[in-house]
């Protein structure tokens, strides 16, 4: 045992005692995650030692908080931690199939089936899986004109598994505007161009969708005005700060007047940049026009002083992707040198106003025409709200730019698991030798996870509903879980669907480290290697 | 006055930064009841050392006034204690039942609760001095009501009682506030678990946009609403990943404000806080090779992130300081040393500018210098940016100097530079080993004296006459030429109650050191007993480095193994420095060892 002389610290497990755990870790990950899905699941308030507080839903945030120790346990959340980083969602279900797989495979190790005829039989059953969300998907008009009502219906059903009813179909409307905002096809989309803001508000919560920008800061000038109308916008990336060049050090003077003289000099550096700024706005603006300045890089007082004197609003430390996404929203381009100032590189934006709470400022830039970034303003009593509204606004966009992208979608609350289970017992198991087939029946049996989960959480009696289902299904009709009555209905009528992208990633995944893991020979529990990934 | 935005890297370098806003705290509570008292004689005039470069006014929601540092601090999470990541200044009020905290899901609900971590004696007492001080709109610190006589310090003993022993968290001590932006426990780290204990995690870490992101935008709040800011000040623990993670911030920093130095001091815990569980003992992290490539690179990647790098790597055994009885295991005790040191030696841009405020004759203080210009002062070419740190502390006492006109004696005034002399050799060095001697010549040094008192315990010493002083002790200690900088102030290091008790009996309310005497029997004192001390500090860019530069690079050279295929080159690989970047950076460490053992570069531009 090379790995046990080279780490003392290593400990080990035999075949069978290594099993036994991977399987009971499986289970046990299972258990913690299962009352999350779907839209009746529960949502989980964690309270840390300090009492802090982190509201979740997510699967994803979940296995994030919790300090998972079993080294199964940790593999399992790293692949639905991937997942997530990959398709967006589907962790919860990643890490439910995954303990179904082991579940369904440990009654046939009990009666001495080797694993490796189990891993085989999932093999087969992935591929066939896979070949038949293929056929199953449903496309999804996706050209100029996108099919925006089933974009929310896309949105709708994932929001709703991770906020209220009614907060979900506020959301809603605004990730499917904002993604649809910033897409510019044949680009692909970058979420990064919806900027997320948060602002703590007493009274209950509020999303919003601005079509714009907002900035977390404000001008940083007394006589700056607070609101204007018909704005020129400047993006800029130039210091407007005095510097004090390198030879300039405090002792290299022979006289205090020659250092008047130096500092006077490199003041004057400055001052020009910042007149090459006033002498731009009085070029351009007209009667009722008003200029921004929005610089990445430092404006001190004096240069603020000298542009509100001029009557122009100037903002410093922007952060860096806010030069990007301001070009996008209001036109123009950033600009990295005074020299390059003209009319051809200001944006333009109908209103700019400043709005204060306690010592947070806030910069609206709205009314812009034909934006390509936008903003989603998410108010909440407090931080733990926010946080939840914003994971679920993050996971709402994921979903629409995951159907742009794919150009399709799946039908949910389980009608793709239940189908393809049947499909997987009816076509695909006796095609398969030996007894392999068993292998495809845990793998069948074990994509019937996420509809049981779903009947279990909603409070119905899961063998009534599967067998309902089913039936269905055999009968021709495909037809998912109604949560609320418990009988089948039919997704496309309710508006339940779930990206394909999602689906794909926990069928290529989950079976993958669920082999790996029945395949394990023996554990070895040894330092981390050197990156601890 | 100049801002200046603190960054803190990890939970050893955020052990010393609580210290250090500790000694901050201290010097603003007392200087706003400086009018009333009459500690003004005593030397511990606060004005001297402006907060307001540290420090920023804010507001919360509710209205009220805020007075917080302006500081970024990167830990692992879990590491905060009973203090909740984003502070508790301006925390929402939250409803009080579980079910009405949960707004936005209408279904069922779960409530997971972990062990609630318990407030210690000190905690506790300074959570209720603030709902007394809420109720009389009193005083900021909590160190002065001292004087009250045996009673009060009586009060105060039991107060810090229990922090000798059950210091955990290094918000165990810490007295301020801090902003909701600046502490930041990085996503999937856990205290005890994944602490980012090796470089290559941490470039892991850095790597993640997410993270990456959040840290500039912390340090861009606080960049954004300084006027004037001078530059960035860290501390960083570069025993592990976040020496990667600092080299990564401080590289993208440089970018967004290319003119601001940053000034970085790197401490390391000298023994692991927390025994090592079986899946954390990397065997890796420890065996020699990982080990002599992690010093290579950190010093490399750090030296080259940062304008000036202080390098303090002292094992702090217990004799090292002749008054001072560390225990070197606990954390709390050597991060009180580190932090004395950081205070010292940053002093030059915190205090005011010559001619800033009304000075009575001979009480302003000397050298005041921007952190640019310190920067330059010391770092004269990229090469020299490695520094040497210097402590005395307490600093010892100034024998009184004879009029110009007193004629001495031969045995007078030879125990008069023997005193002068003994200022200079107090100095301990803190970098590496700390076993080179002290003395011999620099390139170029700071020198910081803050609060100097008389040998003979006649009280305070003058600035002017502190500098005359420190003039003559580097003569008579026969230290080598170099370009230098002398700071002195008469604020001395005011000790806040919850500063460890590493005192030993000798040392007085004041700092002064009662040698000579039989000393007191008595039992070690901390910040009950001692209000303040008088330290002294000097940064050095010397060629006593050389050696110590020399071993880090013999250890890239030894294990780095350029060649394909080599355990070094595979670490190197996994830590993000493929064979090009290996090989520049062991030219970097190669110029800068020349750089400070003074070869001409002409002499071996064959080397390899």
């Amino acid at each position: 045992m090379a790995v046990r002389t080279l780490n003392a610290n290593a400990e080990s497990l035999n075949k069978s005692a290594a099993l036994f755990m991977n399987i009971n870790a499986a289970k046990g990950l299972q258990d913690v995650l299962k009352t999350n899905l779907g839209p009746k699941g529960t949502i989980k308030m964690l309270v840390g030692g300090a009492g802090d507080i982190k509201l979740t839903k997510d699967g994803n945030t979940l296995l994030r908080e919790m300090q998972i120790q079993n080294p199964t346990a940790v593999m399992i959340a790293r692949t639905a931690t991937a997942q997530d980083d990959v398709a967006g969602d589907g962790t919860t279900s990643t890490v439910l199939l995954i303990g179904e797989l082991m579940k369904q495979s440990d009654r046939f190790l009990a009666e001495g089936m080797h694993p490796r005829l189990l891993t085989e039989g999932f093999e087969i059953a992935k591929k066939a899986t896979l070949e038949f969300l293929e056929k199953f998907k449903q496309p999804v008009e996706v050209g100029d004109k996108p099919d925006k009502e089933l974009l929310k219906m896309v949105a709708r059903t994932t929001l709703r598994t991770k906020v209220h009813e009614e907060l979900a179909d506020q959301l809603t409307d605004i990730v499917v505007n904002s993604v649809l905002c910033i897409r510019t096809p044949p680009e692909p989309i970058d979420l990064f161009m919806v900027e997320i803001m948060h602002m703590r508000h007493k009274f209950g919560s509020d999303t919003s969708l601005i079509e714009g920008l907002v900035l977390d800061h404000g001008a940083r000038h007394p006589d700056m005005p607070k609101r204007v109308e018909n704005c020129h916008i400047l993006t800029l990336n130039v210091s407007l700060e005095y510097e004090k060049s390198e030879v300039n050090a405090g002792f290299f003077y022979s006289s205090a007047e020659q250092r008047e003289k130096m500092v006077a000099a490199e003041r004057k550096f400055t001052d020009d940049k910042v007149q090459k700024v006033i002498e731009l706005k009085n070029k351009v603006c007209k009667e009722g026009e008003n200029f921004v300045v929005i610089n990445q890089k430092g404006i001190d007082p004096i240069s603020l002083d000298m542009l509100a004197r001029e009557g122009i609003v100037g903002l410093r430390r922007a952060k860096r992707r806010n030069m990007e996404r301001l070009v996008l929203a209001c036109g123009g381009e950033a600009v990295n040198s005074v020299d390059d100032l003209s009319a051809d590189v200001l944006g333009y934006a109908g209103l700019v106003y400043e709005h204060v709470l306690g010592e947070e400022k806030y910069t609206f830039v709205e009314n812009v025409k034909n934006p390509h970034s936008c903003t989603i303003l998410i108010k909440g009593p407090n931080d733990h709200t926010i946080a939840q509204i914003k994971d679920a606004v993050r996971d709402g966009l994921r979903a629409v730019k995951n159907t742009l992208e794919d150009g399709a979608v799946v039908l949910g609350a389980g009608a793709f698991e239940v189908a393809c289970r049947q499909h997987l017992m009816h076509d695909i198991k006796k095609t398969v030798k030996g007894r392999a087939q068993l292998g495809v029946e845990a793998f069948a049996d074990a994509l019937l996870v996420i509809p049981k989960t779903l009947a279990e959480n909603s409070g119905l009696d899961t063998q009534d509903v599967i067998i309902n289902l089913q039936s269905e299904h055999d009968s021709g009709s495909v037809v998912g879980l109604n949560i609320v009555t418990g009988e089948p209905m039919d997704p496309q009528v309710e508006g339940v669907f779930d990206n394909y992208n999602v689906k794909k990633q926990i069928i290529n995944s989950a079976p993958v480290i669920a082999s790996q893991l029945l395949l394990v020979d023996e554990v070895m529990r040894a330092g981390r290697n050197m990156r601890g990934k | 006055m100049k801002e200046v935005v603190t960054l803190q890297f990890g939970n050893y370098a955020n052990f010393v930064g609580a210290h250090f806003w500790n000694f901050q705290d201290e010097l603003l509570g007392r200087s706003e009841s400086a009018t009333d008292q009459t500690s003004a004689e005593e030397g511990t005039r606060a004005a001297d050392v402006e907060s307001d470069v540290l420090f920023r006014v804010g507001e919360t929601h509710q209205g009220a006034a805020t007075y917080t540092p302006r500081l970024v601090a990167l830990d692992v999470r879990g590491s905060s204690g009973t203090i909740p990541p984003s502070g508790v200044l301006y925390q929402a009020p939250l409803p009080s039942a579980d079910e009405s905290i949960i707004q936005t899901w209408g279904g069922q609900k779960a409530v997971y609760r972990s062990q609630p971590i318990e407030k210690n004696a000190f905690l506790k007492s300074l959570d209720e001095e603030e709902d007394g001080e809420s109720a009389e709109g009193g005083a900021h610190g909590s160190g002065m009501e001292v004087d009250g006589g045996a009673e009060a310090r009586e009060a105060d003993l039991a107060r810090v009682a229990g922090l000798e022993d059950s210091v955990q968290y290094w918000t165990d001590y810490l007295k301020v506030h801090l902003h909701p932006k600046s502490l930041y426990e990085l996503p999937d780290t856990w205290q005890g678990m994944n602490e980012l204990s090796t470089y290559g995690e941490g470039v892991a870490a850095f790597q993640k946009e997410e993270t990456r992101e959040e840290m500039e935008e912390r340090v861009r709040f606080f960049a954004e609403e300084s006027d004037h800011m001078q530059g960035f000040q860290c501390i960083v623990d570069d025993s592990g990943g976040f020496a990667a993670v600092a080299a990564g911030l401080l590289t993208s920093l440089s970018d967004e404000y290319p003119r601001l130095p940053r000034v970085l001091f790197a401490v390391r815990p000298h023994t692991s806080p927390r025994p090592a569980s079986a899946l954390n003992a990397a065997a890796s992290a420890n065996n020699p090779l990982a080990r002599a490539l992690h010093e290579a690179v950190s010093l490399a990647a750090l030296s080259r992130a940062s304008d000036l790098y202080i390098s303090d790597g002292a094992c702090l055994h217990p004799d090292l300081f002749p008054h001072l009885a560390l225990q070197p295991s606990k954390p709390f005790h050597t991060s009180a040393v580190h932090a004395a040191a950081f205070d010292a030696f940053t002093t030059p841009y915190r205090l005011p500018p010559r001619g800033a405020s009304s000075y009575t004759k001979n009480a302003e203080p000397l050298g005041a210098l921007d952190m640019r210009d310190l920067v330059r002062l010391l770092a004269r070419t990229d090469r020299q940016k490695v520094t040497e740190v210097a402590l005395s502390f307490p600093a010892p006492g100034i024998p009184k100097m004879p009029g110009p006109d007193a004629r001495l004696d031969r045995s007078e005034s030879a125990k008069l530079g023997e005193g002068l002399g003994g200022l200079v050799r107090s100095l301990v060095v803190l970098t590496d080993e700390g076993a080179q001697p002290a003395a011999g010549p620099s390139f170029a040094e700071s020198l910081v004296f803050r609060g100097a008192r008389y040998a003979d315990g006649s009280g305070p010493v003058p600035p002017p006459a502190a500098e005359s002083a420190l003039h003559a002790s580097l003569e008579a200690s026969g230290s080598g030429r170099a370009v230098r900088h002398f700071s002195v102030t008469s604020t001395p290091l005011p000790i806040p109650l919850p500063f460890p008790k590493i005192f030993r009996p000798e040392v007085g309310r004041h700092g002064d050191v009662s040698t000579g005497r039989t000393l007191e029997t008595g039992t070690v004192k901390g910040g009950v007993d001692v209000e303040s001390v008088p330290v002294m500090s000097r940064l050095a860019v010397t060629p006593r480095l050389a050696p110590m530069l020399r071993s880090k690079l013999e250890g890239l050279e030894r294990y780095g193994g350029f060649r394909k295929g080599t355990d070094g080159a595979r670490i190197l690989e996994e830590w993000g420095f493929g064979e090009e970047e290996a090989r520049e950076m062991r030219d970097g460490l190669k110029d800068m060892v020349k750089a400070y053992e003074g070869v001409d570069e002409e002499d071996s531009f064959d080397s390899d």
